[in-house]
């Protein structure tokens, strides 16, 4: 049966996946052909998640929502799917940022459909790391996100792509090799302890302990270096600005949006999955870590004077708070940095979007050059504000209760971290309160006549800023799948 | 002398495995010593019995009986070599052909169409040459 | 006195005879290939290319004949032992077909091109890939020389085959000075070998071998010691013809001036020969001196060079601009990991020498196929730039360009991730702590190999096309060729997204290899 619960999950990433090889078969034929087709195919695969999530919203934990099928059976590897309150989100956010992104992309591609077949390839990467329960499975999906990220950004960024998208490139590639390094580490331990060879994360989770001690805390570093770098934490992240800089702008949205997500869902399903007692002991370090990524991003973005660089930082800072919230091993910081990954995800690529649309009217995204556009552009100012807001932590908006719960849960087990980290939350309403000011209001020195957003721009943002104030005001909605899905080791141990 | 290396012969010849490897090749070496010895010796002895004339020719370095007079980097034909090879693949068939022949009585039929399969593919190679002009000296 | 007519053992059969068919009929197919030629008129000459690949295809439909008797993965004997049937040499030629089939096809139009469309050169890729076969065959010290040199010596006229291009002659000497030096070296080896087992059928040697190890024979002292310099010797050889470090240095002169074809071919043919030699010798005829008592064993020797190996071809590969000196750096840097692989002596070691080495092939072939399509007249096509824009003048090109790069770059969901995962995951199976660090070094260079790997893609795809009249020419990609490489492409991406097939495919060849070790006594006679 094509349609069983299971297959849904096949198909989730088999979807873009088709989608993308018959666009090669269209590269020939027209642009606008293309890209439609592109659109419906995003489309699709958003209305098969949405489906998917009410699922998975009225039956936390539907066992019938696993493919779990020998793939290499010589090395024990499984074709092992699952969704869960933790992946829920994710998934949801990753099919919904992808149409959106395309449609915001009208401006920057108007030569080769291959913009949206690549962009389909990295929607289906990144819906298969958030479903992946083999470690294989999953390291496979880690690695394709890559190559179309990898080629977005170098065929149609800015003018240093070339060095920037090399940078990000050995950056996320030595991370995960040591990652794959770790999982053979894991496997191997596993089965030479217990002579049952494999990659299944269940089996795994529930042997850790039959697995040498020493083994495992090498491989958690291992694990961590992946996950750090893509995250970014500090001092990893030294990519991220130029990465996300030189991107196409849609494409960065779904950089920061999504793709940013892998690490910390990572760090949540895997890194303390698999190694609670060790990421446990490490815990001050990976604390100071992440103080430090959220004031460092946010003072930095203070000073930039480009608006993707200061999103960028903004990012870094902003998923320090998820950070904050993991290794704080409660209830209140998991579930509020879960939250977190998906508010972060809508109010960032919002804001990226927006800035594309910046981009297109005027070909430049530095701060310097713009201001006084409330006048011209109301809608976009008004989208713009609110979108600013969220991202800021003001209350009623996603980011407050993302924010205020990561930060609960840090204060119950380090204050001081947690009394730093909300240092980070006040700058963060400065730089981005800031930027909103210098380039919606004041008087400006280049009034120029720019077109409001039209159909399909608006299209692309509102429904993330309808998203942002559902998520403020009725929080419980979207916390409430993810609760059970917590993994016990996440909090369990704090409690020891 | 001559007792001396017969028993050594002997020896070797009975106790080699419990020697090991390296006493097995005292007869070579013995060989070795001999042919040595031979013309070494020859000409010693030639050199206190014979009359000594020096010519111009007597004088000049031998080199095949060729002139050694001239440019040493001479060039030669490339046709030489190749003529000294094919001479080369005959001789080494030559030798292949003598131990068949030697029994050939027991190969029977077998041994004979072998044979002629042997020879068969160097005469592709003889004709591939023939053909390429390789025969030619002109 | 010797009796003059000794008593022969009874002589070969028919039987004997079919399990060599495949190798006659390439035999008759090479021989008629050269005669072919000097028969064909000058505007003929490509035919011999088709009358070739013909014969390759009954090769394979020979040799398929033979896939039937690996199934019980007991070694078939043939001729007094000269000559052992197992899944490893079935396997391996299949490959080599393979390889051979896929020169050939790739160098129809590149030889029209450079008008040097002559016969020979079909020829000579038959009697190299006859000489292989022989080698995956062999199970004699005499037989195993005599086919890799019939394999090198076919080799070293094909670098030269450009004779009126200098790099090219070049090239062809050089390879041919350093090629019969490690052969000659090798040689002396198995000369050793011989001596101090008496015997040169690898079962017989083997099992000789694995008294000495044990035992020793004490009054004659130990001769473990003469088998360490004929090992040090026959690996040196080895090593020599698959460039491993520290005897590397003539594979990037000889690829750069080696006909791009030849290049091709050489990258893959001979250099899956020299594995499958390599593996005859060190896991069957010296397997028991994989570690001894006292005695440094070829494992740990073999360990260093595959560290020197990659490590050097990797950090060489990252300053070249070149195309064929990067690839002969990255295909130095392979033979690294393949050596990983039989050092780490387990079941998931061999399979990743056989899987790597069949999808290397793939990989690599596929390369250079592209490689051979830029070249232009006057223009030759192999820097680095000349790929500049790729994407933008031939778009399906730049993409198969694109797969197989990261195949060899070993990216997951190609073959060579897989193959790749298992070389380097078989280090850490092995449970040996310094094995461990191995496969950690291997890791980082893979890092290494990612950066330049890198610069392929970033020339097709991100690069502006440089400004050059030849640049507007079509690409030399006949039909033939587009489907091939097409092929060639998807089985890439297929085994890189389901690998099992092949994985049984290379278990055949992992299990014949400890089948055949365990029982060598058993086969070293019929």
């Amino acid at each position: 049966m094509l349609l069983d619960a299971g297959s849904l999950l096949v198909w989730l990433v088999a979807l873009p996946l088709v989608g993308a090889l018959a666009l090669v078969v269209l590269t020939a034929t027209s642009m606008e052909l293309g890209r439609r087709y592109a659109l419906t195919t995003a489309l699709a695969a958003a209305l098969l998640t949405f489906g998917l999530s009410l699922r998975l919203i009225a039956r936390h934990a539907d066992p019938a929502l696993v493919v779990n099928a020998p793939w290499i059976p010589t090395l024990g590897v499984n074709w092992h799917l699952a969704a869960d309150g933790l992946s829920l989100w994710l998934i949801l956010l990753t099919t919904l940022l992808t149409p959106l992104a395309m449609l915001a992309s009208a401006a920057i591609v108007t030569r080769r459909p291959a913009y949206f077949l690549l962009l389909l390839l990295f929607e289906s990467g990144l819906v298969g790391v958030f479903l992946a329960r083999d470690l294989v499975t999953f390291y496979v999906f880690w690695e394709v996100v890559l190559i179309p990220a990898y080629f977005l950004i170098g065929m149609w960024g800015g003018e240093n792509r070339r060095a920037a998208v090399t940078k990000f490139f050995l950056y996320t590639v030595a991370g995960s090799l040591l990652m794959l390094a770790a999982i053979i580490g894991l496997y191997v331990g596993h089965g030479a302890a217990t002579g049952r060879y494999t990659f299944d994360v269940e089996t795994l989770v529930a042997a850790r302990n039959v697995i040498p001690a020493e083994t495992r805390q090498w491989c958690f570093w291992g694990f961590a270096a992946a996950f750090f770098v893509k995250i970014p934490l500090f001092p990893l992240h030294t990519w991220q600005a130029d990465t996300y800089a030189e991107a196409p702008t849609p494409v960065a949205a779904l950089l920061s949006g999504a793709m940013s997500k892998m690490g910390t869902y990572a760090l949540v399903r895997f890194g303390v999955g698999l190694f609670p007692d060790i990421a446990r002991e490490w815990a001050t370090l990976m604390l100071t870590l992440a103080v430090v990524s959220i004031l460092h991003g946010a003072l930095a973005a203070l000073a930039q004077t480009d608006l993707k660089r200061l999103l960028a930082y903004s990012s870094l800072s902003h998923l320090g708070f998820v950070t904050l919230g993991v290794f704080s091993f409660t209830t209140y910081g998991v579930e509020g940095a879960m939250f977190h990954m998906a508010a972060h995800g809508v109010t960032t690529a919002a804001l990226f979007l927006l800035v594309a649309m910046l981009e297109a009217r005027r070909k430049t995204t530095a701060l310097a050059d713009f201001g006084g556009l409330a006048g011209a552009m109301p809608r976009f100012a008004f989208l713009m504000v609110v979108a600013s807001l969220a991202s800021a932590g003001v209350p009623l908006t996603n980011g407050f209760i993302g924010e205020f719960l990561t930060l609960l849960g840090a204060f119950t087990v380090a204050p001081g971290f947690a009394v730093a980290a909300a240092g980070g939350m006040i700058l963060s309403a400065v730089y981005l309160l800031t930027a909103a000011r210098r380039t919606l209001f004041g008087c400006s020195a280049s009034l120029f006549e720019a077109p409001d957003m039209d159909w399909r721009e608006t299209l692309a943002v509102a429904p993330l800023v309808a998203l942002m104030l559902v998520m403020g005001v009725a929080p419980q909605l979207f916390l409430r799948p993810t609760r059970p899905a917590v993994p016990p080791e996440a909090v369990a141990v704090s409690r020891s | 002398m001559v007792p001396t290396v017969f028993f050594l012969l002997q020896q070797t010849a009975t106790d080699t495995p419990a020697r090991g490897p390296i006493m097995g090749y005292i007869p070579i070496a013995l060989l070795f010593a001999i042919s040595l010895a031979i013309p070494v010796g020859a000409l010693t002895v030639g050199r206190f019995f014979r009359r000594t004339v020096m010519t111009q020719e007597k004088m000049m370095p031998y080199e095949c009986g060729v002139d050694p007079v001239g440019d040493a980097r001479d060039r030669i034909s490339v046709r030489y070599y190749i003529i000294a090879m094919l001479f080369l693949i005959f001789d080494v068939e030559t030798i292949f052909l003598f131990p068949w022949a030697v029994v050939f009585d027991q190969l029977a039929l077998f041994g004979l169409i072998e044979a002629l399969i042997f020879i068969a593919i160097l005469v592709v190679g003889y004709y591939y040459a023939w053909r390429k002009g390789a025969l030619d000296w002109a | 006195m010797l009796p003059l007519l000794v008593e022969l053992p009874p002589l070969p059969t028919l039987r004997d005879t079919a399990f060599i068919m495949p190798e006659i009929i390439l035999t008759l197919f090479a021989g008629a290939a050269l005669v072919l030629d000097v028969a064909l008129p000058r505007s003929k000459k490509h035919l011999t290319a088709y009358f070739s690949l013909i014969g390759l295809a009954f090769v394979a439909i020979a040799l398929a004949q033979q896939v039937a008797m690996t199934a019980s993965l007991l070694p078939i004997s043939a001729f007094y032992g000269m000559l052992f049937i197992d899944g490893l040499s079935v396997v391996f030629r299949f490959v080599f077909i393979v390889a051979a089939a896929f020169s050939i096809l790739y160098s129809i139009k590149y030889l029209e091109f450079e008008r040097e469309q002559r016969g020979e050169y079909y020829a000579l890729i038959l009697f190299s890939t006859l000489g292989m076969m022989f080698v995956a065959t062999s199970g004699d010290l005499i037989a195993l020389f005599v086919s890799f040199e019939l394999m090198s010596l076919s080799v070293y006229v094909l670098v030269g085959y450009f004779k009126r291009d200098k790099r090219s002659n070049e090239a062809a000497m050089k390879y041919f000075l350093t090629g019969i030096f490690s052969s000659a070296l090798m040689l002396y080896g198995l000369s050793l070998v011989y001596g101090v087992t008496g015997h040169t059928n690898l079962g017989l040697i083997s099992e000789t071998i694995a008294g000495y190890v044990q035992g020793g024979t004490a009054e004659s002292g130990d001769p473990r010691l003469l088998l360490m310099v004929a090992l040090v010797l026959v690996a040196a050889g080895l090593l020599f013809k698959i460039a491993a470090v520290p005897f590397h240095m003539w594979a990037p002169d000889a690829y750069e001036g080696a006909p791009t074809t030849v290049t091709a071919f050489m990258s893959v043919g001979p250099k899956a020969g020299a594995y499958v030699l390599l593996a005859r010798m060190l896991l069957f005829a010296l397997a028991p001196m994989r570690e001894m008592e006292n005695l440094p064993g070829w494992a740990a020797l073999l360990a260093v060079v595959a560290v020197l190996t990659m490590t050097v071809g990797n950090l060489a590969a990252v300053t070249q601009d070149n195309v064929k000196r990067l690839l002969a750096y990255s295909s130095i840097a392979h033979a690294g990991y393949i050596l990983l692989g039989i050092v780490s002596g387990t079941d998931m070691g061999y399979q990743g020498v056989a899987f790597h080495i069949m999808t290397y092939t793939l990989m690599n072939t596929g390369v250079f196929a592209i490689i051979i399509a830029l070249h232009r007249q006057g223009v030759i096509g192999e820097n680095l730039n000349d790929l500049n824009g790729l994407f933008s003048r031939a778009p399906s090109a730049a993409v198969l360009m694109l797969i197989f790069i990261l195949g060899l770059a070993g990216i997951p969901s190609t073959a060579g991730f897989v193959g790749k995962f298992f070389l380097f995951g078989s280090l850490i199976q092995s449970g040996k702590p310094w094995l461990t660090y191995i496969a950690i070094i291997a890791v980082l260079n893979a890092v290494v190999a990612f950066y330049y790997y890198a610069r392929f893609a970033r020339a097709m795809f991100l690069n502006a096309p440089s400004e050059n009249i030849a640049d507007a020419s079509p690409l030399l990609l006949a039909p033939s060729v587009r489907i091939t490489l097409t092929l060639s492409a998807i089985a890439v991406l297929f085994f890189g997204i389901y690998p099992q097939p092949l994985i049984n495919v290379a278990d055949i060849v992992a299990q014949s290899i400890t089948t055949v070790y365990a029982q060598s006594s058993g086969i070293a006679l019929r």
